[in-house]
C-alpha cells in the first residue's frame, strides 16, 4: 500500500520527533538494501505513530531537511573500518583557537544586609 | 576588620571597623553602651525615658538634653525633607493601629478597637518647637512623639562617625546602615539588599563608599487587627498604615538618617510617585519591591550595583 505524498502531510509529520527517527531509519534502509516498506499513520486521538508495511516515494527521502544538530558536520568524512573519524573532525582540526578563558571575579560577601526593621 | 553584634532598640545591631589601631576592640565594646544610652533616652516603650517624659508634658516648655535636642532637630529636618510624610507626630496613630508595645511583645493584642474612619491629623510640623539656644522644647497640647525610625538612622550615623575616628566603619542599626570611609584597601563596603519574599536571600549587592542605606517595609512588622493587616508605617495624610503597592523600599543616601527618611517617603508614596520622588533627588538611589513581586530601580541605582573591578 502506498501513502500518497502531499506537502501538507509532509509538513505535518516532520514536526513530530518520532517521525524523523522513523524516516531516517527508512533512508538508511533504502541506501543499504533497497526500498523498505513503511507507512506512517498519524493517530489523531493519541498522537502516537504506528508503522506498517508500505513503500515510500523516493522524493520523501531526498527532500527531508537534515536533523538539527549542535555539532558541526565533519567535511569529507568517509566511514570505513580503517579510518579514524577524529582525523577528519573539523572540531579537532579547526585552526581557530578557542576563545581565551577569562578569570571572573566572584562577588564579595556582603558585610551587612539592609532589610526592614528586625 | 573587627565586628561586634548585639541587640538594641528592639533590633539586631552590628558594628564593623577596618583599622590597624590597637584601640578598635576597646571602642567596639563601647558601641552597645552607646545604643543602650540612646535607647534609654529616645524610646517610647520605656516609661522613664526622656522621650516618655517629654510626651507626658505636652503643653509645657521642657528643658531637654543636648542629645534629645539633636534628635528632635533631625526629626524636624525629616519633616521638611519629606514634605510632612515622615513626622514624629504619628504616635497616636501607631497606637490606634495596634503598635502600642514593642514588636517583640506582640504575642497577643489587646481587645480590638476600631480605627477612626477619618484618620488622625498628624501633619503638625508646628507641634514641636525647639529653642536651640535655651535647649527647650515645646510640644503642643495633646501631641506625643515617636522617634523610632529617625532615632535608628541618627544612631547609626553617630556611631559610624565615632568609630570612623579609628578608621573606616560600618554600623548596621536593624537594617539602617551607616558607612564611614573606604576600606583600608581602598574598596567600598559591599551591602546586600534582602529579598522580602525570601529573607535569607539577597536581591542586590551594592557598593557604598560613604553614606547610608536603609529599607522600609511592611514585610515583617505587621499584624492583624479587626481582621485587616496593619503595619508600622503611618501615612500622616490619613493617620493610618500607608496603603501602598510597595512591600519594601530601599534607598541609598548621603546619611543613614536621610536614607531612612527617604525609604519611608517612597514606601508611603507608592511605586509610581516614589519613583518620581527619587528622580527628583539626585543624591539618592532606590529600589522598590512591589507586592506583585516586581522590582523597580531608580535610574541611579545601577551606579551602586557591585561589578567587577
Amino acid at each position: 500500500m502506498t501513502t500518497p505524498y502531499s506537502p501538507k502531510r509532509k509538513s505535518h509529520h516532520s514536526s513530530a520527533p518520532g517521525a524523523k527517527v522513523l524516516i531516517t531509519a527508512a533512508s538508511i534502509a533504502a541506501v543499504l538494501g533497497g526500498w523498505a516498506g513503511f507507512t506512517i499513520q498519524h493517530n489523531q486521538a493519541g498522537g502516537s505513530l504506528q508503522v506498517t508495511n508500505a513503500t515510500f516515494p523516493g522524493e520523501v527521502l531526498t527532500n527531508l531537511p537534515p536533523l538539527p544538530t549542535l555539532i558541526p558536520q565533519p567535511s569529507g568524512l568517509t566511514v570505513n573500518s580503517t579510518q579514524v573519524l577524529a582525523q577528519n573532525s573539523t572540531l579537532l582540526n579547526n585552526s581557530q583557537p578557542f576563545p581565551a578563558l577569562r578569570a571572573v571575579q566572584a562577588p564579595p560577601q556582603p558585610l551587612a544586609i539592609t532589610r526592614s526593621s528586625r | 576588620m573587627q565586628q561586634i553584634e548585639f541587640r538594641a532598640m528592639h533590633c539586631q545591631m552590628s558594628a564593623i571597623v577596618d583599622s590597624n589601631s590597637p584601640r578598635v576592640a576597646e571602642r567596639l565594646a563601647q558601641v552597645p553602651k552607646w545604643f543602650a544610652d540612646w535607647e534609654q533616652r529616645l524610646s517610647r516603650f520605656q516609661p522613664d525615658s526622656e522621650l516618655s517624659q517629654l510626651n507626658q508634658r505636652s503643653g509645657q516648655t521642657v528643658t531637654v538634653s543636648a542629645l534629645m535636642q539633636d534628635v528632635l532637630q533631625a526629626a524636624q529636618q525629616a519633616v521638611r525633607e519629606s514634605g510632612g510624610l515622615v513626622t514624629p507626630t504619628i504616635l497616636e496613630a501607631m497606637e490606634i493601629a495596634g503598635y502600642d508595645r514593642s514588636f517583640e511583645n506582640f504575642a497577643s493584642l489587646p481587645g480590638d478597637s476600631p480605627l477612626p474612619e477619618g484618620g488622625i491629623s498628624t501633619v503638625l510640623v508646628s507641634a514641636v518647637q525647639i529653642q536651640s539656644h535655651h535647649r527647650t522644647v515645646y510640644l503642643a497640647p495633646g501631641n506625643r512623639l515617636d522617634l523610632g525610625g529617625i532615632a535608628k538612622g541618627w544612631a547609626a550615623d553617630r556611631a559610624a562617625r565615632r568609630l570612623g575616628a579609628l578608621g573606616s566603619a560600618l554600623v548596621d542599626a536593624g537594617g539602617d546602615i551607616a558607612i564611614y570611609g573606604l576600606h583600608r584597601q581602598g574598596k567600598m563596603w559591599p551591602v546586600g539588599v534582602a529579598d522580602p519574599f525570601h529573607p535569607e536571600r539577597q536581591l542586590a549587592l551594592v557598593n557604598i563608599a560613604q553614606g547610608g542605606i536603609a529599607t522600609s517595609g511592611r514585610d515583617y512588622r505587621r499584624w492583624q487587627k479587626n481582621g485587616t493587616w496593619q503595619h508600622h508605617i503611618i501615612d500622616p495624610r490619613t493617620g493610618k498604615p500607608a496603603q501602598t503597592d510597595i512591600l519594601t523600599a530601599t534607598v541609598i543616601a548621603p546619611t543613614a538618617q536621610a536614607a531612612e527618611v527617604a525609604a519611608k517617603v517612597v514606601f508611603i508614596l507608592g511605586s509610581s510617585a516614589g519613583y518620581q520622588w527619587l528622580g527628583a533627588h539626585p543624591k539618592m538611589a532606590g529600589m522598590m519591591v512591589l507586592e506583585s513581586g516586581q522590582v523597580i530601580q531608580s535610574r541611579r541605582w545601577s551606579d551602586f550595583l557591585w561589578r567587577e573591578e
